[in-house]
């Protein structure tokens, strides 16, 4: 039942961080999680897809922020001082993306978890490792990793050269 | 102590490539009839050198070649060879198989043992006189005789390269071996040759065994056992004699003994004390060259046991190390008056009566840390040097730590600007602010300059390709070296080599024509191949140009027809020069071991391109080829303008700025409603709107007003000039380049980013391929 979740992460059980996107709850693997921080003036690449907000510069490092609520399609894409960026480590590259909020961290037990369904929620579910269900609350299980170096995003060299 | 030389392998293997390199270098810019001293000195000691590393790692096969060089080379160096082309072919050839020994060494593999005695030999041979009247006589009639010697080490490692060496020396026989492995015992042998040739072996056995280890010398043996003679002041070499007995019976080389009261010091035998108590006011004189000494822990032992009731004696001490020396007074004051101790006088005769030159006890120990200081250190006189080896890492680490210094220090100068605004200012604090900033350029500067390197690294590899491969093809070539000492980046210095290679292997080999056609031509038969380097504004221009046939243009065609590439006969040169840059491209009618695959070509050009550089090339049919190789001056700093562009900040490289102007409205001009144009003094420049560019449509506020406000940069972009419109002009100042693909890839038009003194990020333009971005959007 849960082999697909299984298959993909050897821990049946782990750390998630919790965000929202609209209505929807995502967990991601913690460790994949460097920090939180507030949404910062970013410096806008010319001709770049309109989710890539632009670079920052994160301690001397220049990290781009993708926005994953306009890759998503949300409405109410606005930015305050609350508006939250999650800097991601994958691979060997430093991303932000931008969320509507975090609530939590999330411990689950893999009888927690459900495989994913075919119809997903915003995020395609080739991206989704399955469900967590917590009480009433379900939380969709992202392979961070492989949505942030997919070719869909374009982030990354290897992934984006011309076909 | 036992060190793990391993350790240092590769220090030694770093320093004997470029002591080969050196080599090569000089004897390639030798002039073989009247060959320069210091160019010989100079060869012989790279040798020299790589011979002593490898002798103190024990890399024997480098010793056996180099030490043949090295004679090969002392003969030449003494003028008791006269060099020949022939020499330089053989000891180029021992480079190679040295370069080759050398890698061996560094893989941990053995070097082909058949390989190493054909060098040797072949070595030998060169040094045989081929012509009788040749001026290497003399060093033969040179009177061989029989030299003894002792020889005396610290150590049970020290034996064992030493009595290996020894064995190998057909000359020396050893007459003396120490009784136990490991004591300290001197070694006598017996060398049967001329004094050069002693000298040799002094020099060779100085390889074998650190210098600082071994002591050699002249040793009278038919007098050791015969107490009246005593050898002491032997005539040969009276400064430098010690009686064999006395070595005998001493504890060693207290001098370079780390702590040589742990063993037990060996009281002298009674033959010459009694000899030293009968004769009143005698001296046992210490020669006291730089190397020699005697263990100065048995000196007080000794002197309490003999001296006791000696008025007047008179002790010629050795340099003594301070503690021992404090501990040497501290013994002799103890021992009651009138007793001197002697500061040393390395070159006075020993047969000198004794001078007692202090008597009173008092005045001995003030002036015993005195007899220190004539003790020249031994490992500093040749260890000194002008440079260190530094991790290329390090130096990058430091370059970051300036870079995030200098962001730092204009967040304080724009936050002081601030406070002065507000009418808070602090004299004090802008005044050290301003310092902060210049102390920051400065070692910003500073490190910038380590990484940088002379492209002579680059380009001395050149002399000897050029000279095999004319040799390989039967062509004569001269080889013009320019502008060597221009710096480059280190990691551009290491990139370059192998461009450059293909670029002047293809000269030679396509470029360049034979000697019969190219008198046919009415040239002359040698042809001339010059590198050359510059500084070209903020570029580096390296220039490879041949005197050659240059480029065919019929036959790059024909060739790109055939391949299928989209060519016709109209193209401009430069188009078509371009094409000899597509993968697999080559017009080579046969392919050869030095080119002609079309493997290189593509490879240089993306080489180049990857350092940020571009490279172009100019032909002309019967004159020859330039090709042109232009390189940012360094990777990590830039130099630039901040402009801003509809409220972004970008940076444009200082170096491809000409000029920046408020042009008038009548300066603008459109061409067929499409481009616009810039009138500049008479000419008419291509204009470019930044905004255009690096605004989507729907952001973009056109408009000849917003036009006409803004600023005009005239920028160069391969060389061709063009008109950039911006907003405002913001500040000149240097930028560290962060990469983008870092964390993200690559954008068409930006070349990197940087931080600026707000902490934001900054896109640095990439001008040529903004004029490119720039030329495609009107064309579509």
């Amino acid at each position: 039942m849960n082999e697909r979740y299984l298959t993909n992460d050897n821990s049946p059980a782990r750390e998630n961080l919790v965000f929202t996107l609209g209505d929807e709850e995502y967990g991601i693997n913690i460790l994949k999680v460097q920090e939180i921080r507030g949404y910062d003036t970013v410096t806008r690449i010319a001709n770049s897809p309109p989710y890539l907000k632009g670079v920052i510069n994160l301690r001397g490092a220049i990290v781009p922020i993708v926005d994953l609520r306009i890759k998503f399609g949300l409405q109410n894409v606005t930015y305050t001082p609350f508006t939250v960026v999650i800097i991601l480590n994958v691979g060997q590259k430093i991303v932000g993306i931008v969320v509507d909020s975090v609530s939590d961290v999330i411990h689950l037990d893999p009888e927690q978890c459900r495989p994913a369904p075919e119809l997903g929620g915003v995020v395609n579910t080739d991206y989704v490792l399955g469900l967590g269900v917590i009480e009433n609350r379900m939380v969709i299980l992202t392979d961070i990793e492989k949505l942030m170096t997919s070719h869909e995003l374009a982030l990354f060299e290897q992934l984006s050269l011309e076909t | 102590m036992q060190i793990d030389l391993s350790q240092f392998f590769d220090i030694f293997f770093e320093e004997a490539e470029e002591h080969l390199a050196t080599l090569e270098s000089v004897l390639l810019a030798l002039d073989i009839d009247a060959p320069d001293a210091e160019a010989l000195n100079a060869i012989f000691r790279a040798a020299h050198s790589i011979k002593g590393g490898a002798g103190t790692f024990g890399f024997t096969d480098l010793i056996n070649v180099t030490h043949q060089l090295e004679t090969l080379l002392d003969a030449v160096r003494k003028h008791t060879l006269q060099l020949t082309p022939s020499h330089i072919d053989t000891i180029l050839a021992a480079t190679d198989a040295l370069q080759d020994i050398l890698n061996n060494c560094r893989q941990g593999v053995a070097t082909d043992p058949v390989l190493i005695q054909e060098m040797e030999a072949r070595l030998r041979a060169e040094l045989l006189p081929k012509d009788v009247s040749s001026a290497a006589i003399p060093v033969l009639q040179e009177e061989a005789r029989t030299h003894h010697f002792s020889i005396a080490t610290d150590g049970q490692l020290a034996w064992e390269a030493l009595l290996q060496r020894l064995t190998a020396e057909p000359r020396a026989k050893i007459t003396g071996f120490p009784v136990e492995p490991d004591a300290k015992d001197p070694l006598c042998i017996e060398f049967l040759g001329t004094d050069s040739e002693f000298a040799d072996l002094c020099d060779s056995l100085a390889f074998v065994v650190p210098p600082s280890a071994i002591r050699l010398e002249h040793a009278p043996p038919p007098l050791v056992d015969d107490a009246n003679s005593w050898g002491l002041f032997h005539e040969e070499t009276p400064a430098v004699s010690v009686p064999p007995s006395v070595l005998d019976d001493e504890d060693g080389w207290g001098l370079f003994e780390d702590d040589a009261p742990s063993t037990p010091p060996v009281v002298p035998s009674p033959v010459p004390i009694t000899e030293m108590e009968e004769d009143d006011g005698w001296g046992l004189f210490e020669a006291v060259p730089a190397r020699s000494t005697t263990s100065n822990t048995t000196l007080p032992v000794t002197l309490s046991e003999t001296t006791e009731d000696d008025e007047g004696f008179g002790f010629f001490t050795p340099v003594p190390q301070p503690p021992s020396a404090t501990s040497l007074a501290t013994a002799m004051a103890e021992e009651g008056d009138g007793f001197g101790l002697f500061v040393p006088v390395p070159l006075a005769p020993p047969v000198a009566p004794p001078v007692p030159v202090v008597s009173a006890p008092q005045v001995v120990a003030p002036t015993a840390p005195r007899t220190t200081a004539p003790t020249p250190t031994r490992q500093g006189n040749n260890a000194e040097s002008a440079t260190i080896r530094v991790n290329v890492e390090k130096v990058d680490q430091l370059l970051d730590l300036v870079g995030e210094l200098v962001i730092t220090q204009s967040m304080l100068a724009q936050c002081a600007a601030q406070l002065e605004q507000q009418g808070v200012g602090n004299d004090i604090l802008l005044a050290g602010i301003k310092q902060l900033e210049r102390n920051t350029r400065d070692l910003q500067e500073s490190v910038m300059s380590v990484r940088m390197m002379p492209i002579a690294s680059v380009f001395n590899r050149f002399p000897r390709l050029v000279r095999d491969l004319a040799g390989k093809l039967g062509k004569q070539v001269e080889l013009h070296l320019e502008g060597e000492s221009t710096e480059l980046d280190k990691a551009f210095i290491e990139k370059l080599a192998d461009p450059m290679t293909h670029l002047v292997r293809n000269s030679l080999d396509h470029g360049i024509e034979s000697p019969e056609k190219r008198r046919l031509s009415g040239k002359s038969p040698i042809g001339h191949l010059t590198l050359r380097a510059s500084h070209q504004g903020g570029n580096i221009v390296i220039e490879i140009r041949d005197d050659g046939a240059g480029l065919n243009r019929e036959r790059i065609l024909a060739k790109a027809i055939e391949r299928g590439l989209p060519v016709h006969e109209g193209m401009p040169d430069t188009e078509v020069w371009n094409l000899i840059f597509e993968a697999g491209f080559s017009t080579a009618a046969e392919v050869s071991d030095i080119s002609g695959r079309g493997v290189g070509m593509d490879v240089v050009r993306r080489n180049i391109q990857e350092m940020g550089g571009s490279i172009m090339i100019e032909s002309v049919a019967g004159v020859g080829s330039t090709i042109t190789l232009r390189l940012p001056l360094t990777l990590a700093i830039l130099d630039g303008m901040s402009i801003r562009v509809n409220g972004e900040v970008y940076v444009l490289p200082l170096t491809c700025i000409i000029e920046s102007l408020q042009a008038q409205p009548s300066q603008y001009k459109t061409l067929a409603k499409q481009g616009e144009v810039l009138q500049v003094r008479g000419q008419y420049l291509p204009l470019i709107r930044l905004a255009d560019i690096f605004l989507t449509q729907t952001e973009h506020p056109t408009g000849s007003a917003s036009l006409q406000q803004g600023l005009c940069m005239i920028v160069e972009a391969e060389k061709e000039m063009v008109a950039l419109q911006v907003d405002e002009l913001l500040g000149q100042q240097q930028v560290v380049i962060k990469n983008l693909e870092t964390n993200y890839r690559r954008v068409s038009g930006v070349s990197g980013a940087t931080i600026m003194g707000d902490g934001r990020v900054a896109l640095i333009l990439d001008v040529p391929a903004v004029v490119r971005m720039a030329k495609n959007r009107s064309r579509a």
